[in-house]
């Protein structure tokens, strides 16, 4: 599909081209999301919050920089990001703080630490579960979103050289953690 | 597995990170080929090369699976953006609604109604600038001079223990950029269109304007005696406070650029230079970083760029004594890239490429140098401290998150941290150096925290954004005692920024802090 009209129309203002775009996104925004961080309702709000802004500020878009979907991509992972930093950060009033001085250590396990410590996983899931935020946005932005290594660079906010690296690294520790399963794994038929 | 990276010894294997950059494809074509070769009469590599593919399919068909297996909800829907969707447009939002709301009055009608409120309603630039800062009247914070840009003009405030006092106004000073005070907070540098303008802060006080070939940068000696700049000309200049006259130390031919940075004892001060400067043509043929002694105009390369073309090397900060230079491309910064750091040993004159990224802030970096030589940085895969004196990295915790925009405290225990995304009010951020342990600082909700810096050893000073608004507010916030965080004005310029370029503060606040008085 030529989607440049599409998002022409939708620049324009017309509300139908909005809709299109956002029924040919919305499924690929919300795995993209779900792959990033693995949690089917955190996926769902961090999609309707990126196609949302994405398409109330579709006039913001230019097309001689990027494709739209590495600019809704860039949208969902700076969403994405910004949803794991809130379930993360400790939240201690300044005057508690104050209050009992350095005794507190403020970056106990938030709800997302203790979701991925909750069960024990087996096989992929566990692997991703196991890698930090960028390593986890690098193997989802290649191995899913289909990126070029410039693409990611775009999309993470990083060289072009740090992407690699940090596709590189991913690969490393996800065999690394899949360790003697890493066999067994391989040896699997693949889901579909 | 003995080799030597990307060049194997004779009858050795490619190690394990060269060849995943082979499955992945990261390699040059010379470098693929050679290894194509190799892998001809290996066994052993051939092998780990088969494993590693089997394993990079497997891992994209059951990721894609694992993801295709997940719909949303019907709560993912459009209809919730429909009704924003409708709205109109926020820039015709008042005539539109007034058009519907009376839809038999002309346009003409409306506009000249606009018109004769605009006369007879609107005070003078001068009264609408201040009134609009809405001045806190109890000010408890310590004593500071602060630059604000607002709609009409640049005003600049003294604040101590009582209400703030508007020392100057610059209605006409519109759009200025790279705010500077000296450090004694007499003197006040920007860049107005082609012009360098420099200010003195009391009132009436002397305005000097020097004209400027291009864009220029400055900064400004540790003992507030000189400006050093560059013009744009190539040139660098230094700009006397007592004579109020300016002179040359590197000339035009030289082929200055960019901000000179000065030594902890104002002795040197380091700059780049550029063949032919960035404004003249896009290809580099020569770039260097020099030192330059304002006191005899003596002046030494302390190190050339290898690769002009590929970067655009300038300086950021000195460490260790003056004996270590930080420089970063500045070149990556505006291409909306996350600029690569440098270190130069200044007295080797080697310069080596850092292992890790910073962020850039319009023509500075958005995470500075410590006191101590030590600066934030990213590295393959989180943040870490880079040590300019011994070229060390410690990485910080996983949970430290990358900030927007921060300050290290005086003393380099601590960073002041604003961490963009978060929900208003919760945006503000103390980092301990020593036990790597994150402390929030709560503020009032309303308006998202956007930069920090620090005020003395116990305030900090915010700058939020409020909620659906385009201007930005200063705030004081108190780290030592239970008093409330004070909004002291508001209605100041939201900055420019760029995609990973950072929002440029300099170009709307300015602060300074003074020693207190006696």
């Amino acid at each position: 599909m030529d989607e440049a009209p599409l998002i022409r129309r939708a620049q324009e203002g017309d509300e139908r081209a909005g809709r299109q775009l956002f029924d040919a996104y919305q499924l690929r925004t919300y795995r993209l999301a779900f792959g990033l961080l693995g949690d089917t309702a955190d996926a769902e709000e961090v999609a309707q919050d990126a196609l949302t802004y994405a398409l109330l500020n579709i006039y913001r878009y230019n097309p001689e920089l990027s494709s739209f979907s590495t600019w809704l991509h860039t949208i969902t992972v700076s969403r994405a990001r910004d949803k794991r930093r809130r379930k993360i950060l400790p939240s201690i009033p300044l005057a508690q703080w104050l209050g009992l001085g350095n005794q507190i250590r403020d970056y106990t396990p938030g709800p997302e630490a203790c979701y991925m410590h909750r069960e024990v996983e087996t096989g992929l899931t566990a692997a991703l579960n196991e890698l930090s935020p960028k390593l986890r946005e690098a193997i989802v932005l290649r191995f899913y979103a289909d990126c070029t290594y410039k693409e990611m660079g775009e999309i993470m906010g990083c060289s072009l050289n740090t992407a690699r690296s940090r596709l590189r690294l991913a690969i490393e520790k996800l065999r690394t953690h899949l360790g003697d399963e890493q066999v067994r794994w391989l040896a699997t038929e693949s889901i579909r | 597995m003995a080799s030597d990276g990307k060049h194997p010894l004779d009858g050795s294997h490619y190690d394990d990170i060269t060849l995943n950059e082979y499955v992945l494809g990261q390699l040059l074509p010379d470098q693929e080929e050679a290894i194509r070769r190799h892998l001809l009469s290996c066994a052993a590599c051939r092998a780990e090369v088969a494993e590693i593919e089997a394993f990079c399919r497997k891992l994209q068909i059951d990721l894609v699976a694992e993801l295709e297996r997940n719909t949303p909800t019907p709560q993912l829907s459009f209809d919730h953006i429909a009704a924003e969707w409708r709205k109109p447009p926020r820039r015709v939002a008042l005539a539109y609604r007034l058009q519907q709301r009376l839809p038999n009055v002309s346009t003409i009608a409306l506009l000249t109604v606009f018109l004769l409120a605009f006369v007879f309603l609107l005070p003078s630039g001068d009264l609408a600038a201040l009134r609009s800062l809405e001045l806190i009247e109890d000010y408890n914070g310590p004593p500071a001079m602060v630059a604000v840009t607002t709609d009409n003009g640049l005003v600049i405030l003294h604040l101590d223990s009582r209400q703030p006092e508007v020392v100057n106004q610059f209605p006409h000073l519109t759009d200025p950029r790279n705010l500077q005070f000296s450090p004694d907070g007499q003197w006040l540098a920007l860049q107005h269109g082609r012009t360098l303008h420099i200010l003195q802060t009391t009132s009436p006080g002397i305005h000097l304007r020097i004209p400027l070939a291009a864009s220029g940068d400055w900064s400004w000696s540790p003992d507030s005696r000189s400006l050093a700049y560059t013009d744009g000309s190539g040139a660098l200049a230094l700009f006397d406070t007592a004579e109020q006259v300016s002179r040359t130390i590197v000339p035009a031919e030289e082929h200055a650029w960019g901000m000179p940075v000065w030594t902890s004892d104002g002795a040197h001060i380091a700059y780049a230079t550029v063949h032919p400067l960035p404004d003249e043509s896009s290809t580099r043929t020569r770039q260097s970083l020099w030192r330059v002694t304002p006191a005899s105009g003596y002046r030494v390369e302390l190190a050339h760029n290898p690769n002009p073309d590929a970067a655009l090397l300038v300086p950021a900060a000195w460490a260790d004594r003056d004996s270590v230079l930080l420089a970063w491309d500045a070149s990556a910064g505006a291409a909306g890239h996350a600029p690569a750091l440098f270190r130069v040993d200044t007295r080797a004159h080697r310069i080596t490429a850092v292992n890790a990224q910073s962020l850039a802030q319009g023509a500075r970096l958005a995470w500075p140098v410590s006191p101590q030589g030590l600066t934030l940085a990213e590295h393959d895969d989180g943040l870490v401290i880079f040590n300019l004196s011994d070229a060390s990295y410690k990485p910080l915790p996983e949970h430290v998150p990358e900030p927007h925009a921060l300050e290290w405290a005086a003393n380099g225990a601590w960073i002041a941290y604003t961490i963009p995304g978060m929900p208003e009010g919760k945006g503000l951020y103390l980092f301990a150096l020593q036990d790597a342990a994150l402390r929030p600082i709560e503020l009032p909700g309303g308006a998202v925290e956007k930069a920090v810096f620090w005020a003395g050893i116990e305030h900090l000073f915010v700058i939020r954004q409020p909620r659906g608004s385009s201007v930005t507010e200063l705030w004081l916030v108190s780290l030592t005692s239970s008093q409330p965080p004070q909004r002291i004005l508001t209605n100041a310029r939201l900055p420019q920024t760029g995609p990973y370029v950072g929002w440029r503060w300099q170009d709307v606040f300015a602060m300074q802090m003074l020693k207190p008085q006696r």
